[in-house]
């Protein structure tokens, strides 16, 4: 009997010993905007304070919002960013911006394209089917995999299925909360799986794009995506607060996310259930501050790709419901016409974040929530309320 | 409510059978399990190499019908499992199966069986108040259902009937309803290996 215990005690200490939670409790940590904030003189102060303490005492966790228009740039946050530890949501909260990390990896699509002295590749690159890159033991067991090609992957006009919509995906995620998957790992969970549609007939939002996109850059040029986006992107915008996970262990100061995970309208802390994170599709945690950064050189004063990328990236493609897509980059809101937002939007199982700026009124807007949205929870309705009265208050 | 009923009903199976085997040894059981969350028997060896998500369970095994080579048999368990960052889950359920002895010492068995799972979450789970804060939902647990089907082998340390054994179970569950939206069902493969026991009247 005494070995049964023995056994017992084992798989205990296994259990509690190797595994390392990636987000741990969020410590208080006060990250300064890096200007002089003048959001309280700015003339729809009052709207936009009462409008993000409305949506969090209608059930949002924790809000950071900024807004920048002709009045000049608002800044506020509310709530929670460890509810349990009760810390506050601060407006330079570090908090997972999820999907907002295929923006960044399209814009470094690009810049490796303009350093085509040095990586090889030009804007043919685009062109190139994806299996001159990728092995064919790979190719051949995703739909569509032999034909596609990289530009294709960032339009999302691939018809290769979505991994994160498996159910068997969801299940491993529960099973291995924080494993760092490799790519080849993710994509096991699509292949042999039907085409959505021919490449190029449509367009549908698919999470495997992204990853393959991924692969593509790795086998392109030798080198990890994560080490060119900080090579390409986050050192030379100085982004600080922004990391990719796994690849950065993550501060202590990120927030925690939340998600009604059982439809009840609770809320269960569902950090540490990490959906592949790191792989192109999504992983990137920064703040307002850091994103302010990186749209403004982007799309606004255009100093970090040429026109010429600049121009293809913003090529869209057929709609997809409400959104239509470039090379990595999303026209979200497209309901309204010349009022549509470029940039992305970023949706996790505990958190959403949105990046947008909305060329014709010349305003931006960037928030961070510490909650999954897309739950089939009243939340879900609170969220998208959020979003529709802030963009009917940005763009009045 | 619902509890009450499945475990006044789990009881009245319990006497039913007791009082079919009243004249034999009672055998009771403890063992540790892996589980993980995948399809029905769709895990292998990575129940032993890991993840760990640990658990035991504790039973009662009577023999309901037992013939030379042949046996009809139940289990009434108590388990346990603890899933990282998703539940604590302890769950009441009986078993029932055949038993094939390929020799006086070594015995397989399949079995079903189903019962009642006491979800509690593994992290924090949060209520909005009426202030428009959150906090802790104490108090508010989950109520599932749980299904099973179970392969398993034995062997005996002794060819006395009724003695000690070691045994290794491959057993798939469903719990359900778990996340109506995303994951309604949730299966587990579970290999538990524990040791049998009687305990004479």
């Amino acid at each position: 009997m005494k070995y049964l215990f023995l056994l017992f005690a084992a798989i205990l200490l296994m259990n509690f010993g190797c595994k390392k939670a990636q987000v741990v409790a969020t410590e208080a940590v006060t990250i300064p905007a890096p200007w002089t904030d003048t959001s309280t003189v700015h003339p729809k102060n009052a709207a936009f304070r009462s409008l993000i303490e409305k949506y969090r005492a209608k059930g949002l966790p924790g809000i950071s919002l900024l807004v920048t228009d002709a009045s000049g740039t608002w800044i506020g946050a509310t709530g929670k960013a460890d509810i349990e530890r009760n810390i506050p949501f601060t407006t330079g909260q570090v908090s997972k911006s999820a999907s907002i990390t295929k923006l960044f990896m399209g814009t470094l699509v690009f810049k490796i394209i303009e350093d085509s002295a040095r990586t090889g590749v030009g804007y043919s690159w685009l062109q190139q089917p994806i299996s001159r890159y990728l092995p064919t033991a790979i190719t051949s067991k995703i739909a569509n995999g032999s034909v596609v090609t990289l530009g294709q992957c960032l339009k999302h006009e691939t018809g290769i299925p979505d991994l994160i919509e498996e159910s068997k995906f969801y299940l491993a995620v529960l099973n291995h909360p924080n494993r760092k998957w490799k790519p080849e790992e993710l994509l096991e969970f699509i292949y042999n799986k039907p085409a959505l549609f021919a490449p190029g007939d449509t367009a549908i939002y698919s999470n495997t794009n992204t990853t393959l996109v991924a692969m593509v850059i790795e086998a392109a040029t030798g080198k990890k995506h994560a080490d060119l986006l900080r090579q390409y992107i986050l050192q030379p915008l100085n982004l600080k607060n922004t990391y990719y996970q796994p690849h950065d262990e993550l501060p202590t100061h990120a927030a925690q996310g939340y998600y009604d995970l059982y439809n009840n309208q609770t809320i269960l802390n569902v950090s540490n259930l990490v959906t592949g994170s790191g792989n192109g599709y999504g992983g990137m945690y920064s703040n307002i501050f850091d994103l302010k950064v990186f749209i403004e050189a982007l799309l606004i004063n255009k100093t970090l790709l040429s026109a010429r990328s600049l121009t293809t990236m913003q090529t869209y493609g057929k709609q997809d419901g409400p959104n239509e897509y470039g090379y990595g980059i999303m026209k979200k809101f497209v309901s309204r016409g010349a009022n549509a937002g470029i940039g992305h939007s970023g949706r996790d199982l505990g958190y959403s974040a949105n990046l947008f700026h909305f060329p014709a009124r010349g305003v931006t807007h960037i928030f961070f929530i510490n909650y999954g949205t897309d739950a089939a929870s009243t939340l879900r309705d609170v969220f998208n309320a959020f979003q529709e009265e802030l963009l009917n208050l940005t763009l009045q | 409510m619902r509890t009450l009923y499945l475990l006044l009903f789990l009881q009245l199976i319990y006497c039913a059978v007791d009082g079919q085997t009243s004249d034999k040894k009672k055998l009771y059981s403890i063992a540790v399990s892996n589980s993980h969350s995948s399809y029905p028997f769709s895990t292998g060896v990575a129940l032993v190499t890991g993840p760990y998500n640990p658990g035991f369970e504790l039973a009662y095994n009577p023999t309901l019908r037992q013939r030379q080579k042949h046996e009809w048999v139940a289990n009434y368990a108590a388990s346990y499992l603890f899933h990282r960052f998703n539940q604590h889950a302890i769950s009441l359920y009986a078993q029932f199966g055949y038993r094939y002895k390929f020799t006086s010492r070594f015995h397989a068995d399949g079995m079903v069986g189903g019962g009642y799972l006491h979800s509690i979450p593994a992290t924090a789970q949060l209520k909005l108040n009426e202030e428009g804060e959150y906090e802790n939902a104490k108090g508010i647990r989950r109520m599932q259902a749980t299904v099973n089907a179970a392969l398993g082998i034995r062997y005996y340390l002794s060819t006395s009937p009724g003695n000690k054994n070691v045994f290794l179970r491959y057993q798939t569950s469903i719990q359900t309803p778990f996340v109506k939206s995303y994951v309604p069902m949730l299966p587990y493969n579970t290999l538990l290996l524990g040791v049998a026991f009687s305990i004479q009247r």
